[in-house]
């Protein structure tokens, strides 16, 4: 019950935030979502038994599940990074992080032309830097 | 043996490579021996066997005992043999016609084409035979793509062409395994499946359309000639020995079991005959040496579709006699056109006409192998050609119905006749344009040189192949032994022939003197023949088909792709947000009746946390400010923090707790890029409530649903009562990361590391957002960087030493005691954290590791941790070793790995993003506004320079 509702809320604040314009908001909510995932890994394995999984001191009846906090463990870090990435994505490139109104349609067409052209992307990265 | 045939080849493909780096184009010289050995042991395997070469070697032995199962039969033997010999020679060929670059992908390409090719004809496991039969796909893919930008388009329609037949055969391979619950070759054809009409039906579809596709065959013939911008040799052996002939292969295959079916018989026909027909007519047109042979082939191959489908013992065993008779004239024609081309610079017959063609050895070439092709006595051509008119007058058919096929065929031999006759004409410089042609394109009169023989290494192996094909013909009897053994197999009973050259007069006799009276009556009125052909184009062609096809699969894909294809992220979130509330509905519509909730889920301390988590979310949402929104956002961070420690994973909240640091770190790191505030309150407010209130009602109900109603699972049972037992870890949760599921933490180890190059490519390729800077009164004491450090500066000096070797304990200890490498790695990035924090200016960055490099060691530690784990028995298995006395566990390694990655992100973070020589060094940011800082403010960069020139 607090568990489900401790996921309802951070999944309402998360999705309340990816309607947001700016970059950080979502981002934002982002980890809210990332919490409430671990929160629901650790509820599918159960919350009624609560004591820490160290063997010799603890009894197995009573020890945590804990496959889903080796879950959890690898998925903060994971999440971790990919809010780095996102943070990176938010502060380069336009001269704010507003996402709103900047609808680029895909081009395939010219993309499938553009790869039989070979650049060194070296050199690709360098002529970017010059134009901007 | 069969294995070492196979391996020897495959020495060829690892030596491919590095022989093409040492050897240049010479490579082939050197790269045709372990092809022609593993030839060589074919025919030991074969002949001191009796008949049939059985080997088996386990491979998935859990689904249906799939194994490298390999059989070597006199069918196999003929093909087999055709690969090897006419690759070992290609190759050869090779080393003097390749230019000076791309030498390694074309042997690479060649090699592994062989490889595959060997595999596909001694496969006894349908699903080895599917396996090889994509990789030619994907080899003859890369041998056209390799030819430039030009060859891109044709590469990717061949590609999609024989794709289509290559899932066509594995539907056909899904239901034979399905209906007989084997994936033995030879099992299945002894099976009652083929008593059973539809399932016979549907396998004949298939593997009709499979072959003809692969074979070029109506309606799929367009990709042959399109798939001439490759290189001569690529085609020799793509149209004599390999991709082609592979379609021939699994018809002769499944031929003991399908011969004599009526669908079997009309489709094999029609689509053969047809092909044929168009095949030898549309030679008739082309002026391109190559591509005439490209339209032969496929006019031939239609010849060797169309026996098969009649499937009589003596169709199939002119079936095998000739795709031999087609193998040895079209290599060596191919080649020879390779050489005209290499030496004359063109290989169009309207500009040879101004050559003086000086080249006896290789025009030689040319008019035995297009004698051959015509069927001119006393070549094989003639002798399989009439074996092939026999087969036709003694079809298995209403004498009607073989009367005009044998009529229609005798038609296409007329004009395999004249265009091999305007093949020989034009390769020798004698093309006559029809008269009143006075446009036709010719060669400058400025290049009326001529053409000098290549050296003997040039033209050796076509001449071989052509020589073959004169001495085969004069003394047929040599092949009689292995095409008897061959049509056996494809009959499916003992069949003995004897070739010869003479049969005395008979029908087949006649018909062969007519086609060639006829052809040579064409030859002489070509011109005649062309000015009618010429201006005659087929209206609608195959290319043209496939063109469309893929062309409307980019626009449907672009059509499709335009739905999500907008940069704001928003859209993207909006489905799965949307499909949650979808989910919850339709299980409350679906989901009647749920086992009881377990007792004692929720403790009293637990509503304080959702009273916590609750006050931040929402305040998260209302911040106006970035700074603020960071700062609360690390409310709920903590909250779940406790939550963790609540649930009682200890590991867990320590990561968390050190996490929420440090992507606070992070974010402050980059905040001066961003505005202060976030923009004015915008209309979709109401919106995003609704769908808030929605998602979270959904996450709610399928969280209170589906959880806490049932005991703890199987595995978890494991772990808790046995996990120590086995490992010897008390810390049942690092147990679980490093030792029993070690492979999913090395992949995520691999993400960390592929996250930390993203944002190196993305900083690389996109400029950071100019720096707001700050501005602050002189007086004020926030002004000095240096001075406000202070006290982070002394407290650091003494916390991070500790807190680095308390990492290190935290490392060690955490097999047992909570720790691990990952919690270690954090709590060392944390401590590192504040070195960057207190360091007085953003010029340099403290720690100057090689952050990338730690990521890159991390990953191969794990992964060499993971190699040693083979040597007892599987990839990762933790082993124990006695060092010194010291009980010494490879998963500690393993977590030693999982640290350097960790902390190789977390510092790649901080420098990438924190210091300017990270983030700023390619792009340096544009020079400050004209406007000044009014007086009395202070930039503080400026004011932070001078700092440090004092503190020096």
């Amino acid at each position: 019950m607090t568990l489900a509702l401790t996921v309802a809320l951070l999944v309402a604040g998360a999705v309340y935030l990816f309607t947001r314009r700016e970059m950080l908001r979502i981002i934002l909510g982002f980890v809210l979502i990332g919490h409430a995932g671990n929160l629901i890994l650790f509820a599918a394995g159960g919350t009624d038994r609560r004591t820490e999984a160290f063997h010799p001191s603890a009894d197995p009846s009573a020890m945590a599940d804990p496959l889903p906090q080796a879950f959890v463990l690898t998925a903060i870090v994971i999440a971790f990074s990919i809010t780095v990435f996102m943070l990176v994505l938010a502060v380069t490139g336009d001269k704010d992080d507003d996402t709103a109104g900047t609808v680029e349609k895909l081009d395939v067409e010219a993309e499938s032309r553009s790869d039989g052209v070979r650049h060194t992307p070296r050199k690709t990265a360098r002529q970017h830097q010059e134009r901007s | 043996m069969l294995l070492l045939a196979v391996s020897f080849t495959l020495i060829a493909v690892i030596l491919a490579a590095p022989l093409s780096h040492w050897l240049g184009r010479y490579a082939g010289w050197i790269l045709w021996i372990p092809l022609a050995i593993a030839a060589w042991i074919l025919g030991q395997a074969y002949s001191r066997s009796d008949g049939q070469v059985i080997e088996y070697y386990p491979w998935i032995p859990d689904f249906f005992h799939v194994g490298f199962h390999l059989r070597l039969d006199g069918l196999s033997l003929v093909f087999g043999l055709l690969v090897l010999v006419i690759g070992a020679g290609v190759l050869f060929y090779s080393a003097k016609y390749l230019g000076t670059t791309k030498i390694t992908s074309f042997y690479l390409s060649m090699t592994t084409f062989a490889l595959a090719m060997l595999i596909l004809v001694l496969a006894n496991d349908v699903m080895v035979l599917y396996v090889a039969w994509e990789a030619t796909t994907l080899a003859s893919f890369f041998l056209i793509a390799r030819s430039g930008s030009h060859a891109r388009k044709p590469a990717v329609r061949t590609l999609l062409v024989t794709v289509m037949g290559g899932l066509s055969l594995l539907a056909a391979v899904a239901v034979m395994i399905a209906s007989t619950g084997t994936t033995v070759i030879t099992e299945i054809l002894a099976s009652d499946l083929w008593s059973q009409p539809t399932t016979v039906t549907w396998i004949i579809l298939t593997l009709v359309l499979a072959a003809c596709t692969k074979s070029a065959q109506f309606p799929f013939q367009s990709w042959l000639p399109d798939s001439m911008v490759a290189i001569s040799p690529v085609s020799a052996y793509l149209h004599a020995a390999a991709m082609v002939k592979a379609g021939i292969y699994l018809l002769l295959l499944f031929s003991p079991v399908l011969a004599g079916n009526t669908l079997w018989l009309v489709l094999l026909l029609c689509s053969g005959l047809i092909t044929a027909l168009m095949g030898a007519v549309s030679a008739l047109r082309r002026y391109d040496l190559k591509e005439l042979l490209a339209y032969s082939t496929m006019s031939q191959l239609g010849y060797l579709v169309a026996l098969i489908g009649i499937g009589t013992p003596a169709a199939l065993t002119a079936a095998i006699l000739h795709t031999i008779a087609h193998a040895l004239f079209k290599s060596a024609l191919f080649l020879a056109v390779g050489v005209i081309d290499h030496q004359a610079g063109t290989r169009d017959m309207r500009m040879l006409t101004v050559r003086k063609m000086a080249m006896p050895a290789t025009l030689t070439v040319v008019i035995l192998g297009a004698a051959s092709m015509a069927g001119i006595p006393p070549m094989l051509g003639f002798v399989s050609k009439e074996s092939l008119f026999d087969a036709f007058l003694h079809a298995n058919l209403p004498a009607v119905v073989s009367a005009v096929l044998t009529g229609v065929v005798v038609l296409i031999a007329i004009c395999t006749f004249a265009y091999s006759g305007r093949f020989v004409l034009g390769a020798m410089g004698q093309y006559r344009s029809p008269k009143n042609w006075i446009n036709t394109p010719r060669g400058n009169a400025a290049n009326r040189q001529t053409v000098h023989e290549a050296s003997a290494a040039f033209w050796g192996y076509p001449a071989v192949n052509a020589s073959l094909s004169l001495i085969f013909g004069v003394l047929p009897f040599m092949l009689s032994g292995i095409v008897s053994a061959a049509s056996s197999a494809a009959i499916g009973t003992e069949h003995h022939v004897e070739l010869a050259l003479w049969h005395g007069i008979n029908p087949a006799l006649v018909l062969s003197l007519i086609a060639i009276g006829v052809g040579a009556v064409a030859v002489w009125y070509l011109p005649h023949i062309e000015a009618y052909l010429v201006p005659r184009p087929l209206t609608f062609s195959g290319l043209g088909a496939v063109e469309k096809l893929r062309q409307a699969t980019i626009d449907v894909g672009t059509v499709v792709g335009s739905w999500t294809s907008g940069l704001n992220p928003g859209r993207h979130l909006a489905v799965p947000s949307i499909l949650l509330a979808g989910l919850a509905l339709a299980g409350w519509l679906t989901i009647d009746e749920l086992p009881e909730q377990q007792a004692n889920l929720t403790r009293w301390t637990d509503w304080l946390l959702v009273a916590v988590v609750a006050v931040g979310v929402i305040a998260t949402i209302r911040a106006r400010t970035r700074v603020g929104a960071i700062a609360v956002l690390g409310t709920v961070g903590f909250a779940v923090t406790l939550w963790f420690f609540a649930l009682g994973a200890v590991d867990v909240a320590l990561t968390q707790l050190l996490v929420e640091i440090l992507t606070i770190i992070v974010m402050v790191l980059l905040l001066h890029r961003l505005p202060r505030t976030f923009g004015q309150r915008e209309q979709k407010t109401r919106l995003g409530l609704f769908a808030a209130l929605a998602a979270g009602v959904a996450a709610f109900a399928g969280t209170y649903a589906l959880t806490g109603r049932r005991g703890m699972s199987d595995p978890a049972q494991y772990f808790t009562e046995q996990g120590t037992e086995v490992t010897g870890g008390n810390n049942l949760v690092n147990v679980i990361l490093v030792e029993f599921r070690a492979l999913d933490t090395l992949g995520e180890l691999t993400v960390l590391g592929v996250a930390g190059v993203a944002v190196a490519a993305l900083l690389a390729s996109r400029r950071p957002n100019p720096v707001r800077t700050a501005q602050v009164l002189n007086t004020s004491p926030l002004s000095d960087p240096f001075d406000n450090s202070v006290y982070l500066r002394t407290f650091a000096k003494i916390a991070v030493p500790v807190l680095i070797v308390f990492s290190l304990i935290l490392l060690v200890r955490g097999h047992n005691e909570p720790g691990g490498g990952f919690v270690g790695a954090l709590l060392t990035g944390a401590a590192f954290a504040m070195l960057y924090l207190a360091a007085p200016t953003n010029d340099a960055a403290p720690i100057r590791w090689l952050y990338m490099g730690l990521i890159g060691t991390g990953i191969a530690l794990g992964s060499a941790v993971g190699i040693f784990g083979l040597v007892d028995g599987s990839f990762l298995k933790p082993i124990h070793l006695d060092i010194f006395g010291f009980d010494l566990n490879t998963s500690l390694i393993f977590d030693i790995a999982v640290y350097f990655a960790v902390l190789g992100l977390i510092l790649g973070a901080f420098n990438m993003l924190g210091s300017k020589r990270g983030l700023e060094a390619a792009t340096e940011a544009p020079p400050e506004t004209a406007a000044g800082p009014p007086p009395g403010i202070q930039n503080n960069s400026t004011k932070r320079t001078q700092q440090r020139e004092a503190v020096k």
